[in-house]
């Protein structure tokens, strides 16, 4: 893998039309102290292990690129949520994801390939259904999140796994990924109310939790939490998306954007997005890997 | 005069010498104690099946005086070795099937405390099974730290992936307060968490169907975790 390569201009700081779930008047509740709040025992400080110097960032970069051991090499797959509000969600499941994988060990040395499936997916990974978070968050459907009342479900009852799977792991409950486009590796179908999820549903999803969430003080920390491996969630320009690895040469983060593509933000949006945002330092662990629930 | 043990080691020899290998009558069964025999009695060595009794030889190493029943029938005991002395040795007997084959068994007999012994029959013919080995094959390492302290280095991680894609080996991470759904320490990794804290934290752990078989305290390479794993 090598982050120091040109960028797209098309690719960089995109703006959508219109809100795909993060508008302003949510995000403008995502202040740093209601996002610790909400996460409450879970809420972790920066770890001063992870400090890497500035002068330093080039060198680390190097040596993800040489080990892939950036986030976005734990990330195994693409998400598709277009035409809904669901892009916290989606972020976040990224999040999940990659911290779950990265617990598991396995690199996907491309990260997520559009209308591929990596083998070793199906030695542990499971993928999250976004759905399942949004719904509880937005029972309306239209409207979008706020990150801190996805942060708040996700920690208290979890995720449920969604219909697709890279294999066959036994789970008792599951739901569709997404009420919009979904693609080869994400299930789709309508929108669904808690109150419809399958009966027992919350013994699956305890099984899929955050357990610590890291909240940076300065922009630089959130760029070394990306340059050691952790996926960084934050909502800008009416989209939540997760940074996934640094681009030095450019100076500018990639993110798995949730329209199976990846896309990026430059410096500038690092500084002005960085302090809503946050990393899983961790997820439940499975007493067996190849049965994940239990 | 020859030492007895010097007759014996000739007549062995003497046995050994005839008839080609080629039976396929089944095997005269040695039953010897597998137990250690306490001091005091006799331990009876019972030989089953077909035995031309003036084609069989013995001997013990280190020597030792062994007594021959007068009256041989299947099933009874043929040989009684003296236990008024502790220690182990080796019965070697030899003799010829109803086919003529060679057949050369080691029996250990242990008198007084020792570790239970399981007889080894040895046919000059046919290689001899190797003794089983203890279970040392990892099976499943696991990279133990601490979040607020410890930093994962990127080639324990690549190591990991290696190991995982290229070993099959059920290579993870665990950061130290980790649970599973229901809150508690993942099962799978109980036993590993508890040898990592032991040890001190970062430590890699690698395990085998026993348990753990070793720690290694905070590597920082790819060569230090593939070593840990073999």
């Amino acid at each position: 893998m090598n982050t120091f390569t040109p960028i797209n201009p098309d690719l960089l700081d995109v703006v959508l039309p219109k809100h795909d779930g993060y508008p302003d008047e949510l995000a403008a509740g995502d202040t740093p102290d209601v996002l610790r709040d909400v996460c409450g025992s879970a809420s972790r400080e920066f770890p001063d292990a992870l400090w890497v110097e500035p002068s330093d960032w080039a060198d680390k970069a190097r040596e993800n690129d040489l080990h892939k051991t950036w986030p976005i090499n734990y990330v195994d797959r693409f998400t598709n949520q277009d035409p809904t509000h669901e892009c916290t969600c989606h972020s976040l499941r990224a999040i999940a994801e990659g911290c779950r994988n990265r617990q598991r060990g396995i690199i996907f040395p491309d990260g997520p390939k559009r209308g591929e499936r990596y083998d070793e997916s199906a030695n542990g990974s499971v993928w999250l259904s976004p759905l399942s978070v949004y719904a509880e968050a937005n029972p309306g459907q239209w409207g979008g999140a706020g990150i801190r009342q996805v942060l708040e479900i996700a920690l208290r009852r979890g995720f449920l796994p969604e219909k697709i799977q890279p294999r066959d792991y036994g789970l008792k409950h599951t739901l569709q990924g997404t009420a919009g486009r979904g693609n080869n590796n994400q299930s789709s179908g309508p929108f669904v109310r808690v109150g419809s999820f399958p009966d027992g549903w919350q013994e699956t999803g305890k099984w899929f939790k955050p357990l610590e969430v890291i909240f940076p003080r300065e922009w630089e920390q959130a760029v070394c939490l990306v340059l050691h491996g952790h996926l960084y969630g934050v909502g800008r320009s009416g989209h939540a998306v997760p940074w996934a690895f640094w681009n030095h040469q450019e100076q500018a983060m990639g993110y798995v954007d949730s329209y199976d593509v990846i896309r990026y933000d430059s410096l500038r949006t690092v500084k002005s997005a960085w302090s809503g945002g946050f990393a899983i330092a961790s997820m439940t662990a499975p007493d067996d890997w190849l049965r994940p629930a239990g | 005069m020859l030492s007895t043990h010097r007759f014996l080691s000739l007549a062995l020899a003497a046995v050994l010498a005839v008839a080609p290998p080629t039976s396929t009558v089944a095997e005269p069964t040695i039953v010897a104690p597998t137990e250690p025999v306490p001091i005091g009695g006799f331990a009876d060595v019972t030989i089953t099946g077909l035995v031309d009794r003036d084609k069989l030889a013995w001997l013990t190493v280190p020597e030792i005086p062994v007594r021959v029943y007068a009256v041989w029938g299947s099933g009874d005991p043929i040989l009684s070795v003296p236990t008024n002395k502790a220690g182990t040795w080796t019965l070697v007997l030899a003799f010829t099937d109803e086919a003529g084959k060679p057949v050369l068994h080691k029996v250990p007999l242990t008198i007084g405390e020792g570790p239970p012994v399981t007889p080894t029959p040895v046919d000059p013919t046919t290689p001899v099974d190797p003794v089983p080995q203890p279970e040392t094959k990892v099976t499943a390492v696991t990279f133990v730290y601490e979040k607020d302290q410890h930093a994962l280095p990127s080639p324990v991680l690549a190591a990991l992936n290696k190991l995982n894609r290229e070993q099959g080996i059920l290579a993870t991470v665990l950061e130290a307060d980790t649970t599973d759904g229901t809150g508690e320490v993942p099962e799978q990794y109980k036993a590993s968490l508890a040898a990592a804290k032991a040890a001190g934290l970062p430590c890699l752990v690698a395990s085998g169907a026993a348990g753990v078989i070793r720690t290694v305290k905070n590597p920082t390479t790819e060569a230090a975790v593939l070593e840990a794993a073999k």
